[in-house]
């Protein structure tokens, strides 16, 4: 087959070639004979000839046209226009340069961003038909987003009750310790039902997955390593497949730990559907009985749809479920099962973002093409003789169209080769920088679709920057160009056809810029804010870490409590240290539990019905002074706020204005799981301390209550945070710490380790990125708007040195020289900033919920860039313009 | 493009150069110079036959099956010309180009001069 091709290819071109030289000698016999004929009539042999000549007209129009009637025209003209488009480029290698590398700046840009988008918002889950997967999700009363993880009886009413799923698999987040080889350590451990990674359709990289006997009450325990865990803590050893691990439930009361077989090694780019978790080792989940019928629960489901169903009928059904839950256990009323898209749960907060960005780049790359299609008239104008000549000889406008087209569709295609890789290393770039919590990060790669996306990107961009000056130069008067007339004074004579064209693309690329820039200098100023917002306690100088403690070591809270107290004591008494404390969590770090609160005399809740709620953190003594929070009033919690004391809270000044003001002041009050007979007087509320953003920087303080880390209500609690202050840099004293610790607990795991200012530079890093990102666009965008601007005005300058040189010679002053220059070139651009403003006016109200404390509108944003650039500008046409000034009009005139 | 026009004779009708061309090669094989004379000659000079779009003609003709072309030494002379000669496809595609030309120069011929046609 290929062998036939390349025979019939090599033969059609013998034959085209035999045509040729057929046809050749076919018009040179007509000729001949012509002549002949003409010399018969009484011609001289001259005469004869040319009058032969004359009657069968342009021979190599001729030969042209029949190849046409051969239908082999099209081939030939492009191979012809390629190897001259070459053979041009070749010529001016400093023009092929920079338009090249503008493209490739443009397209790199769009490559590394669409792929990104590409890959998280479009590409499909990388599970077996995801796009029939869908997470369900429990929604509290009156939500409708950000549902609620479900229980074990909910999952199971979902699998008899309704119909519309095919499968339903459940994995639930747990923390396993790992001991036995080593240090101890704690495991991110997913609990699987048996079915999970045969829905998910996951081929394991070595020995087999959980399969559904695994989850049999009576078979073995089994796990899955992770990929990257085993080659963080098994050096990626093949052999340890079939050996045994002790494993145990790390804050389960069970204190034995049990061998657990290694069955498999996950493949290397599985992560299990969810908010992002990343799992070290997934087990079966065995039956248990689990009778307590609410919906919500921690377990992260996932169903697939059956075919032909669809998420709306899934959650008509879902909801007939939880009606019908609600009126068997009436604490379900108002909690509504819900199912949503599983990529859709996943990507959609990333999906703002990412169009912001696509379109940041487009602009880039308007701007980019803006710039090149400047270069490629100015460089058709240096041409136009030869363009002329072309037409001259019987070229069609057609034809100088196209030849022109070839060449810049060629240097669209080189730019979009050299922007492709320029778009892998930023892909590599955005892979490595991107925030952490960013989803489906590793999975961005030049795919089939992005590289088809740069190619079309590619010759559209080819089109739009080669099609107007290509129509431009060849609509030209030939005779006046042929008789060498100076018809090109671009910023001259608005009138003339090219220089109303520069003179567009200035405006336009001026307010392309103008776009960008608003944008990102309204991202840069929303940054500003958010990270000199005070958090309202200090992050330098803190170390945190979390800590568990043996649960065979401490059978009761009090037990726990001395052995962190302990902890306590020797890790204060550590050189360096000043002062530490315990949290529940640090700040920012997403802690802290919503708790009910009850009023003495508030009439009971009626089902379904959810009354007032407060975060609840609990702390431990000198947490505040730690951390650098004032206290307003009162007094600090103390050691002998303990288990057996009356229950004690400080609040922050939030809760006190709304829970402690008016009528409530003088009330009692209890929180959920306070016993209000034990505790008759209710919560001793022992001091205030000021509001902190310790949700988000970008939120403000909400109702908080802290209370005492002693005083934990709901389970033994043998893990906590410990947080360190230090004289010195904490990460420098973070190995003698844990060293201090394994002293009095032997071998505790201790994780998170990280200081409060990492911690607060994480809280801010996604919308640092996005900043980052758009600002470096803009500032792209900028310099090719100044460079563009730069260009048009040097050549405008140097195409009329000689009209300068003979208005200096009649007498002009310099310095109008001057002003004329800039002043039109200024003309243009403020031209294109007002066009800019009203784009961005319309256009930033996009980035509305991307930008903290600052509006769309920002007039200090748009003031600003208006002012930057008219500098800018002014800067960019200055410089050819003193050289217009500087023009010597003896050499000037000279030059004619 | 005016000046232009009235200096030309008259210009042939698209499509009508390749009817001539045919209905000429009906009186035997010919060059593609035998070919212009001939339609110049005929017409008596009126048609301005464009030697250099004949080529083209010839050879759209020739790939659509209508002409074949070889190339022979003519009697008695010395050197060999291309020669086309009318196929028996090309021979149907005058018949059928021919009584579609009748068809409207008879009907122009109504509208135009009804007096003598009634």
């Amino acid at each position: 087959m290929g062998m036939w091709r390349r025979l019939d290819s090599w033969f059609s071109w013998y034959r085209r070639q035999a045509r040729n030289t057929e046809l050749a000698r076919e018009l040179r016999d007509h000729l001949e004979l012509e002549a002949e004929e003409q010399r018969d009539a009484g011609l001289t042999p001259q005469e004869a000839a040319s009058a032969a000549h004359r009657a069968l007209g342009n021979t190599l129009k001729i030969e042209e046209d029949v190849r046409a009637a051969w239908g082999l025209q099209w081939l030939e003209t492009l191979t012809q226009d390629l190897r001259y488009a070459l053979r041009m480029l070749r010529k001016s290698p400093g023009f092929t340069a920079v338009a090249i590398l503008t493209l490739a700046l443009g397209i790199g840009a769009n490559t590394a961003i669409f792929s990104s988008a590409y890959s998280i918002l479009l590409r499909p889950l990388s599970y077996r038909d995801s796009n029939r997967l869908v997470a369900v999700t429990v929604l509290p009363p009156g939500a409708v987003s950000d549902g609620a993880e479900l229980s074990l009886p909910a999952i199971d009413k979902i699998k008899s009750r309704t119909r519309v799923f095919d499968e339903v698999i459940a994995v639930d987040s747990q923390v396993y310790r790992l001991t036995g080889s080593g240090a101890p350590e704690m495991l991110g451990t997913g609990i699987v039902s048996g079915d999970y990674f045969q829905v998910l359709g996951v081929k394991p990289l070595r020995g087999r997955t959980i399969l559904p006997s695994d989850a049999q009450p009576s078979s073995p325990h089994v796990a899955v390593l992770s990929y990257s865990f085993w080659q963080k803590h098994f050096r990626g050893d093949p052999a340890i497949v079939g050996k045994q691990i002790d494993l145990v439930d790390a804050y389960g009361p069970s204190a034995a730990p049990g061998p657990y077989t290694i069955i498999g090694i996950s493949p290397v780019s599985f992560l299990s559907p969810g908010y992002g978790w990343d799992y070290d080792i997934w087990i079966p989940q065995k039956p248990q009985r689990d009778d307590y019928p609410t919906l919500g629960g921690g377990i992260f489901a996932v169903g697939r749809l059956r075919p032909g169903v669809s998420v709306e009928e899934a959650n008509h059904q879902l909801r007939a479920l939880s009606s019908a839950l609600a009126e068997q256990y009436r604490w379900n009323k108002g909690w509504e099962l819900h199912a949503q898209l599983l990529q859709e749960m996943i990507v959609h907060k990333s999906r703002l973002a990412l169009l912001v960005l696509l379109g940041a780049v487009g602009f880039l790359l308007l701007i980019a093409c803006v710039n090149v299609s400047n270069l490629c008239l100015t460089r058709a104008w240096g041409r136009l003789r030869e363009i002329a000549v072309r037409e001259a000889l019987g070229a069609t406008r057609l034809r100088v169209v196209r030849q022109l087209l070839t060449e810049t569709l060629l240097l669209a295609l080189l730019g979009c080769a050299f922007g492709l890789f320029l778009g892998y290393l930023g892909i590599d770039v955005l892979r490595a920088d991107a925030p952490e919590r960013t989803p489906r990060v590793n999975e961005i790669g030049l795919y089939a679709p992005v590289f088809w996306y740069a190619l079309g990107v590619s010759v559209l961009a080819g089109l739009a920057f080669g099609l107007g000056p290509a129509l431009q130069v060849s609509a030209r008067n030939l005779l006046d160009v042929l008789k060498g007339c100076r018809t090109i004074l671009p910023l001259a004579n608005a009138k003339r056809r090219p220089a109303r064209y520069a003179n567009l693309l200035i405006v336009l690329e001026v307010a392309l810029s103008v776009v960008l820039l608003v944008g990102s200098v309204l991202m840069i100023r929303s940054f500003d804010k958010l990270i000199s917002v005070p958090l309202g306690f200090r992050t330098d100088h803190i170390l945190s870490m979390s800590v568990l403690l043996d649960p065979s070591a401490c059978k009761q809270q009090t037990q726990c409590d001395a052995v962190f107290d302990q902890m306590l004591v020797r890790v204060r008494a550590l050189p360096g240290v000043q002062s530490a404390a315990l949290g529940g969590y640090p700040p920012l770090e997403g802690g802290g539990t919503f708790t009910p609160v009850f009023f003495e005399g508030d009439p009971p809740l009626a089902p379904g019905q959810v009354g007032p709620e407060t975060k609840e953190i609990s702390v431990g003594p000198s947490y505040f002074s730690l951390l650098g929070i004032p206290m307003l009033q009162g007094r600090d919690f103390t050691l002998s706020d303990s288990q057996n004391a009356p229950p004690v809270a400080i609040v922050n000044q939030a809760f006190a204005r709304k829970f402690l003001s008016g009528e409530n002041a003088e009330k009692h009050f209890w929180l959920g799981g306070i016993d209000k007979k034990k505790h008759p007087v209710g919560l001793a509320v022992i001091g205030t301390v000021s509001d902190t953003r310790d949700n988000n920087p970008a939120q403000a303080a909400t109702p908080e209550i802290y209370t005492p880390f002693a005083q934990k209500r709901d389970f033994l609690s043998n893990s906590a945070y410990l947080l360190v202050r230090t004289a010195i840099d904490p990460d420098a004293l973070a190995p003698v710490i844990r060293d201090r610790i394994w002293t009095v607990s032997k071998n505790a795991p201790i994780g998170d380790v990280q200081t409060m200012d990492q911690i607060a530079a994480r809280a801010v890093a996604e919308p640092k990125f996005q900043t980052l990102l758009l600002a470096s666009f803009a500032a792209l965008g900028l310099l090719l708007a100044v460079v563009g601007i730069y260009g048009v005005i040097s050549y405008s300058v140097s195409q009329r040195t000689h009209e300068i040189g003979v208005r200096l010679a009649l007498g002009a002053e310099r310095k109008h020289i001057l002003q004329f220059v800039v002043g039109n070139a200024m003309l243009l651009t403020l031209a294109g900033i007002a066009i800019g403003v009203v784009s961005s006016f319309a256009l930033t109200r996009f980035l509305r919920s991307l930008l903290f404390e600052v509006k769309p509108t920002d007039p200090l944003s748009f003031i600003g860039v208006t002012f930057l650039f008219s500098l800018v500008a002014l800067a960019a046409c200055y410089v050819p313009a003193r050289r217009a000034m500087r023009v010597d009009p003896m050499v000037a005139l000279r030059y004619e | 493009m005016q000046s232009d026009d009235t200096q030309r004779k008259l210009e042939l009708m698209q499509g009508t150069l390749d009817m001539l061309i045919l209905r000429t090669l009906v009186l035997g094989p010919a060059h593609g110079h035998e070919i212009a004379k001939h339609i110049q000659r005929t017409t008596e000079d009126v048609l301005q036959v464009e030697h250099g779009s004949l080529y083209p003609a010839l050879h759209r003709l020739e790939r659509k099956g209508w002409v074949s072309a070889k190339w022979e030494t003519p009697k008695g002379g010395k050197r060999e010309f291309k020669y086309y000669r009318l196929t028996p496809a090309g021979k149907r595609q005058l018949t059928a180009e021919h009584s579609k030309w009748r068809r409207l120069v008879a009907s122009i011929g109504r509208v135009m001069e009804p007096a003598k046609e009634g």
